[in-house]
């Protein structure tokens, strides 16, 4: 790959898995992000965090929409990830313009606003009726007329195209976590990174005339704590930590949950692979929207996670109860008699949470609606 | 004459020849020379582009070309030329830049918008480095003036509202201030909640004190502000034509910057950019190097001394050996 700088992974990489099929779209997350790191002046129109309606919302508008279609389709060795899949397209890397380090586009200050554009606005792919006359609406595989929640923060991208695109080095990505960060000190407004970024996750202070992008809550990380966005979610749909970079460190360091649901259940899936920066925000995906949409948009593993999505065992089950459990990273999981347990990166015990939820009837005296 | 004096005169005039060419090789003819410092006696009109001073000075037409060495590349940067000249009075030295530019774009509050903006480029140690910033080793000082710090201190520093003049924001948790509120200035938010001004970043401060950046460059993407700002100036925009002054003392003692002595060539370069094309970076349109010379005097010719008394020495041996032997045969 093109990538202009050395391959260099971090001890650990700063990596989330998003469940989107329990995704309600309340954006706790957004709000937790916004009144964390984003509500001084300049970034008034700035959402680290956001949260759209698919398939035509976007933040930045349509910033999906307009990379896809300047990369063109590209192929995959097959579609449906059978025995893996190989990438035989281009990257942003590979299909840059001359003179460019990667393809892409600067957003204008008008697509930044209305973040929530196109919320809960469905599409059908049933041409002859429209979504209220769809008679099958809820049917699986795909359903007829559907929309689903994206949340999207930056993914800390292992080859990150905003690194590779600042002329001066502002941005770095660090060792400890792999968490990638514009240097506030060094960076000189040049917008390289928000041109280049396939994720548009860096932003434009208008008052500080310089770029800012979501830091991973590196403060909250380094005292091995989740991110805001992660800790808030209401659904329950994130689970955060720090995964081995490496795929054959990853399987080998199975009891780490985020390893265990990204590299050996493979349950959760990158965001646009096909871009080449390898994002570290994983989503499981959502069960009723049609295939094809699902494998531009988490290539081709989607068959795979949803099989194994849909017909989970006591282990998998487990891993997905300790979701939001407790704020602090989990380093390593156990499942044992009906309980998930979780601990720190010292080894201590931090959640106990049951899989089987016990079911309590109440006795009549106390029912409040007979 | 005695055959005596012709001998003598033969031998000088065997001897100057070779001081001739020794004296050219060490000390070359004077090269071109693009932009002359004249000497002044007034103070300079550091804030007057338009000053009667600058009449001293005959401008030189500079050609500008794409800076193709290093991404990312704009192929095609808008400004072709621009007019460089400079005056000093043996304390400041100031330069002068006119060139070509239809739209005035002051702003930077806008993802999409960029500045006008000139840069002069001097190497800090002898000789010539590298054109694209310098080099390890061989640093440049480089004067950058921007058009948005330029309004800034104009007028006031530009925030969100010079391009949403109708947003309204009733109060941000970290303002410092009292009811009844305005939209508060960053300067009135506390430090700790404006990154790029907490961090020390120049492009952040809200209180510019002049509209030219002193930076020092060893090479691409090093670029770096430095701690003393020693250049001040102004630029001007009218009818389509930006008039940029620069000045600073010939000799600030820093030795981080660039030293001009009086009677000295030195290499300087321009760049321009254009922010209705968004230039910025290394997207600009620069000059080759070119030689500045701070006159010394108001003597027009350069003083090459073995080569003047090597060439006063042919003429007058020249003369000697060629005239008629007043002695009769």
């Amino acid at each position: 790959m093109d990538y202009p700088y050395e391959e260099a992974r971090p001890k650990r990489q700063y990596a989330a898995v998003f469940n989107v099929n329990k995704c309600i779209g309340c954006q706790t997350c957004t709000m937790s992000c916004k009144s964390t790191w984003t509500y001084s002046k300049g970034q008034e129109h700035m959402w680290w965090n956001n949260v759209e309606t698919k398939p035509y919302g976007g933040y930045p508008q349509f910033w999906d929409h307009k990379l896809l279609e300047k990369l063109g389709p590209n192929k995959w060795s097959s579609a449906t990830g059978q025995n893996g899949s190989v990438y035989s397209g281009k990257t942003i890397f590979e299909a840059a313009p001359i003179g460019e380090v990667a393809l892409g586009y600067l957003p204008e200050d008008k697509e930044w606003q209305s973040p929530n554009i196109y919320e809960d606005t469905p599409t059908t792919t049933d041409p002859d009726k429209g979504p209220d006359e769809s008679v099958d609406l809820v049917n699986l595989p795909a359903h007829t007329t559907w929309f689903f929640y994206l949340q999207r923060i930056c993914n800390h991208c292992t080859h990150p195209a905003c690194l590779a695109a600042c002329p001066r080095k502002a941005i770095y990505k660090r060792q400890e976590d792999g968490i990638v960060l514009i240097d506030q000190n060094r960076c000189r407004g040049y917008r390289k990174c928000i041109e280049l970024c396939p994720y548009k996750k860096p932003m434009y202070n208008l008052a500080t005339r310089i770029s800012e992008k979501c830091i991973g809550c590196y403060p909250r990380v380094e005292q091995g704590i989740e991110a805001r966005c992660m800790a808030a979610c209401v659904g329950k749909i994130r689970l955060q930590g720090l995964k081995n970079s490496l795929p054959e460190e990853a399987e080998a360091n199975a009891e780490n949950p985020l390893n265990y649901l990204i590299h050996i259940k493979k349950i959760a899936l990158p965001l646009y692979p096909q871009y080449g920066t390898e994002p570290n925000i994983y989503y499981i995906p959502p069960r009723w929207i049609p295939k094809q949409f699902l494998y531009q948009m988490f290539g081709p593993g989607v068959d795979e996670a949803l099989k194994v999505y849909s017909n989970m065992d006591e282990e998998l089950l487990g891993v997905l109860s300790l979701f939001r459990s407790t704020q602090k990273i989990l380093e390593k999981f156990n499942i044992n008699s009906n309980q998930a347990v979780g601990y720190d990166a010292k080894g201590q015990e931090v959640i106990r949470v049951p899989i089987d939820e016990p079911v309590i009837v109440r006795p009549p005296k106390y029912h409040n609606t007979s | 004459m005695g055959n005596k004096n012709f001998i003598i005169a033969f031998i000088i005039f065997l001897l100057a020849w070779p001081l001739l060419f020794i004296g050219s090789a060490v000390f070359p003819f004077p090269q071109q020379i693009d932009v002359v410092s004249k000497r002044v006696s007034q103070p300079l009109p550091i804030t007057d582009p338009s000053s009667n001073l600058w009449v001293n000075a005959l401008p030189n037409e500079i050609q500008l070309g794409a800076q193709t060495v290093t991404k990312p590349i704009l192929a095609t940067p808008s400004i072709k030329s621009v007019m460089v000249s400079s005056i000093h009075n043996s304390s400041w030295i100031a330069f002068r830049l006119e060139w070509k530019d239809l739209t005035r774009n002051v702003s930077t509050t806008g993802t999409e918008y960029y500045q006008d903006a000139a840069a002069l480029q001097f190497p800090i140690l002898e000789g010539t480095p590298f054109l694209g910033m310098g080099e390890e080793g061989q640093p440049v000082n480089i004067w950058q003036w921007r058009g948005d710090w330029q309004e800034d201190i104009n007028n006031v520093y530009q925030e969100v509202e010079a391009t949403y003049p109708n947003m309204w924001v009733d109060s941000y948790p970290s303002a410092v201030s009292e009811p009844p509120y305005n939209i508060p200035k960053i300067a009135s938010i506390d430090k700790l909640f404006v990154p790029g001004w907490n961090a020390g970043n120049p492009i952040s401060q809200p209180i510019k004190v002049t509209p030219i950046s002193d930076h020092i460059a060893e090479g691409f993407s090093t670029l770096t502000f430095k701690p003393e700002q020693q250049v001040i100036g102004r630029g001007v925009w009218e009818d389509g034509t930006w008039i940029v002054v620069y000045a600073r003392p010939l000799d600030t003692g820093d030795p981080s910057d660039t030293k001009f002595t009086i009677g000295e060539d030195k290499s300087m370069a321009i760049a321009v950019w254009d922010g209705a094309n968004r230039e910025v970076d290394g997207r600009k349109a620069v000059s080759a190097w070119l030689m500045m010379r701070v006159e010394g005097s108001s003597f027009p010719f350069s003083l090459n001394i073995i080569v003047e008394l090597a060439s006063v020495a042919l003429i007058g041996t020249a003369v000697v050996l060629l005239r008629r032997p007043t002695r009769s045969l």
